[in-house]
């Protein structure tokens, strides 16, 4: 099966697609504004109309590509083409503004791939080990995993503020609940509009949210791209990896933890990263941090790339999705009928290591492309946000529409897209939400069941006879604790 | 470019660096009682909905059980929410919400508004025109629909506003990218589009 999937994987036609997804990847992450969750979202779409496998090595290249893209631009003209390029960004442009531009890119692109194969790695070696443990999981269990989810997305997306993220995540919850419920078939805030009675698709609202959101966001400001400065030449520098190995592997970790957390991303991972290796930096070292360190940026690449790997465990092992990013991967595998989760295994054999595999093939198509790409990026950067912006707005409402071939997601979208700009523009985080109206429906029937099989026990036995069950349950409790009182202070 | 100064650098490197939200910056205390009100009357509205959820079984499979907590805990939150700001001084100023305090206060309200309003008519228009019009091109059947007629219009328009290039320019870009964009999905990936089969 292995052999099977690695022959389909290394298919001259899959690995166009895959090449094609990469490329593209990097060219969108490198635009100023253009997210990889927002390329996931508008992919969605287009993915329809794909089989199965293509999909797959299509977006996970883009997937790959992006976000690496978004180095390009923080380190050539300090703006960050994706979020978690902003520690990049701070060390990346002083170097770039020394004349060790193209010395600075060539230490992320090896720091990238680095991150990536770590990432992939670990995925590997805990996906078993996830899968064999999420079988033991009940309703309990999986009402308590889900609100995790959306409980810890909201604090690791909000900063100093979690409780903005956990309003966004409940607020996502209530879109969730609209139509008809699993177990009665009770219309719930349907307001007799019969359309409603389906419920609210989550692609819609996540293109909506990454897509329109952003550029009603982006669009009506007025901040021109400075010009870009000479590259040099980029070439990953082995010795500096070598010398910051150690560094990259640490970096790597704490990317594929964070990115297996729920709703934490590319950006909280290379931040964290970030400031982890500034705290462990030695003294010299650490002098340079903030004014140009090849260190800081193999800190912030590994970790961002080593997401992508870790995004997947948990999306792909109970069809929690690691990122907003994730989150569209899991809705184009679901229009394909891939039910991703504990029995992925058993009903879908092979495709774990065809997932794999295209991660895998990504990344050395990142690694090579990125040093291709890098001074044909420095063109586009020419080109107006006010002339990119608005081109994706087709693209939204085809996006939106093709999933179901139904209009009324056009307006779910649009109506998405609203919500999400002005909740950006009052401070609140978007992902949670997006982790809610996907992972909403699970905990309220898991909920219910999981009452109903509790009915007259005391709550000692319930934590007694339900140990991951109990684990869970102190991990909530402890997320919102963690929240409320030791951020705070 | 003048080189940024010392401190300048050292505090964007600092220690809460790794704490960072990714709309921290957006927030402002005014912002936050604002959003406080709207998002407790919200969640009230919520509370009472699930409470006139019928219940065919039990308490704990009422369909209304979850969608109650939600509401209640996000009122919780809200209220939360809303005296941290009042601690903070949000009470004061509440008249400059929209206008001031935030990093993306370069943006223009009259420009998001006009965008806003373009966006919405777009696809109420889409949804209300019935066009289709198909016709063949060296042996091959080829169409044009709603989607295509009334986007290029509104994108040309959006491109005027927004990029101010000439207006022969801005129809020329929107054209070729909806009429590329529309072919990639109906004749490229078989993707019917809205307004057409």
């Amino acid at each position: 099966m292995l052999w099977d999937q690695l022959l389909l994987a290394l298919s001259p036609y899959l690995l166009v697609v895959c090449l094609a997804g990469t490329t593209l990847g990097i060219l969108w992450g490198a635009m100023p504004g253009l997210s990889t969750t927002m390329a996931m979202a508008l992919l969605i779409g287009l993915s329809t109309g794909m089989s199965q496998d293509v999909a797959i090595m299509f977006m996970l290249g883009v997937f790959t590509g992006s976000v690496f893209g978004g180095t390009i631009t923080a380190v050539l003209i300090n703006i960050p083409g994706t979020p978690d390029a902003v520690p990049t960004m701070i060390e990346g442009y002083p170097l770039a503004r020394r004349g060790e531009g193209g010395l600075a890119l060539g230490t992320a692109i090896g720091a990238s791939f680095m991150g990536n194969w770590i990432g992939i790695l670990l995925l590997i070696a805990l996906i078993p080990v996830i899968l064999r443990l999420a079988l033991e999981f009940r309703s309990w269990e999986m009402f308590l995993l889900a609100m995790w989810g959306i409980a810890i997305s909201g604090t690791m997306t909000a900063g100093k503020r979690p409780i903005k993220g956990w309003i966004s995540g409940w607020i996502g919850l209530v879109f969730a609940f609209v139509g008809l419920e699993p177990i009665y078939g009770v219309p719930r805030y349907t307001f007799d509009v019969a359309i409603l009675e389906d419920g609210i698709s989550y692609v819609p609202v996540l293109i909506g949210l990454f897509g329109l959101a952003e550029i009603l966001r982006v669009l009506p400001q007025r901040n021109p791209v400075g010009i870009p400065e000479k590259v040099g030449r980029v070439v990953p520098p082995i010795s500096t990896l070598w010398k910051h190995a150690r560094v990259a592997v640490r970096s790597g970790l704490i990317g594929t933890i964070i990115g297996a957390i729920p709703g934490a991303g590319a950006n909280v991972a290379s931040f964290l990263s970030y400031d982890i290796g500034r705290r462990r930096a030695s003294p010299e070292e650490r002098a340079k941090w903030g004014t140009g360190s090849y260190q800081a940026i193999v800190c912030s690449e590994a970790a961002s790339n080593a997401n992508i790997g870790g995004s997947m465990l948990p999306t792909l092992t109970l069809g929690i999705p690691g990122s907003a990013a994730a989150a569209a991967f899991l809705a184009a595998l679901e229009l394909k009928n891939v039910v991703v989760g504990p029995t992925l295994q058993i009903e879908h054999p092979g495709l774990i290591y065809f997932i794999y595999f295209a991660l895998i093939i990504a990344n050395f198509f990142m690694y090579g492309m990125a040093i291709v790409l890098v001074k044909p990026c420095v063109k586009l950067f020419s080109l107006p946000q006010a002339l990119l912006m608005p081109l994706i707005v087709p693209i939204c409402v085809l996006g939106a529409y093709a999933a179901n071939l139904s209009y009324f997601d056009v307006y779910v979208m649009l109506g998405a897209g609203l919500v999400g700009y002005g909740l950006r523009r009052f401070g609140f985080p978007l992902a949670p939400m997006v982790l809610a109206v996907i992972l909403g429906p699970l905990a309220d029937e898991n909920l219910r069941r999981a009452l109903v099989v509790f009915e007259g026990k005391s709550w000692s036995a319930i934590l007694i006879e339900h140990p991951i069950g109990t684990l869970l349950l102190g991990v909530v409790l402890y997320t919102f604790y963690d929240g409320i009182f030791r951020r705070r202070s | 470019m003048s080189p940024e100064p010392e401190d300048t650098r050292s505090e964007r490197a600092g220690p809460e660096l790794g704490r960072r939200g990714e709309e921290e910056d957006a927030s402002t205390p005014q912002r936050d009682l604002a959003a406080a009100v709207a998002i407790a009357a919200f969640a009230l509205g919520v509370m009472a909905f699930a409470l006139a959820l019928p219940n065919p079984g039990s308490l704990f499979t009422a369909p209304g059980l979850l969608p109650f907590l939600t509401g209640l805990t996000l009122f919780a939150m809200a209220v939360g929410l809303g005296v941290a700001a009042v601690r903070a001084g949000g009470a004061r100023g509440l008249g400059g919400i929209l206008s001031s305090g935030a990093p993306d206060s370069d943006a223009h309200p009259g420009r998001a508004w006009a965008l806003i309003g373009l966006l919405v008519a777009m696809v109420v228009v889409i949804d209300a025109v019935p066009f289709e019009v198909r016709f063949r091109v060296a042996g091959r059947a080829l169409e044009i629909g709603t989607f295509e007629v009334v986007s290029i219009p509104f994108l040309a328009v959006v491109l005027r506003l927004f990029w101010r290039a000439s207006v022969l320019r801005c129809l020329l870009v929107a054209a070729v990218a909806v009429v590329g964009f529309a072919a990639a999905f109906r004749y490229g990936f078989n993707i019917p589009l809205p307004g057409s089969g």
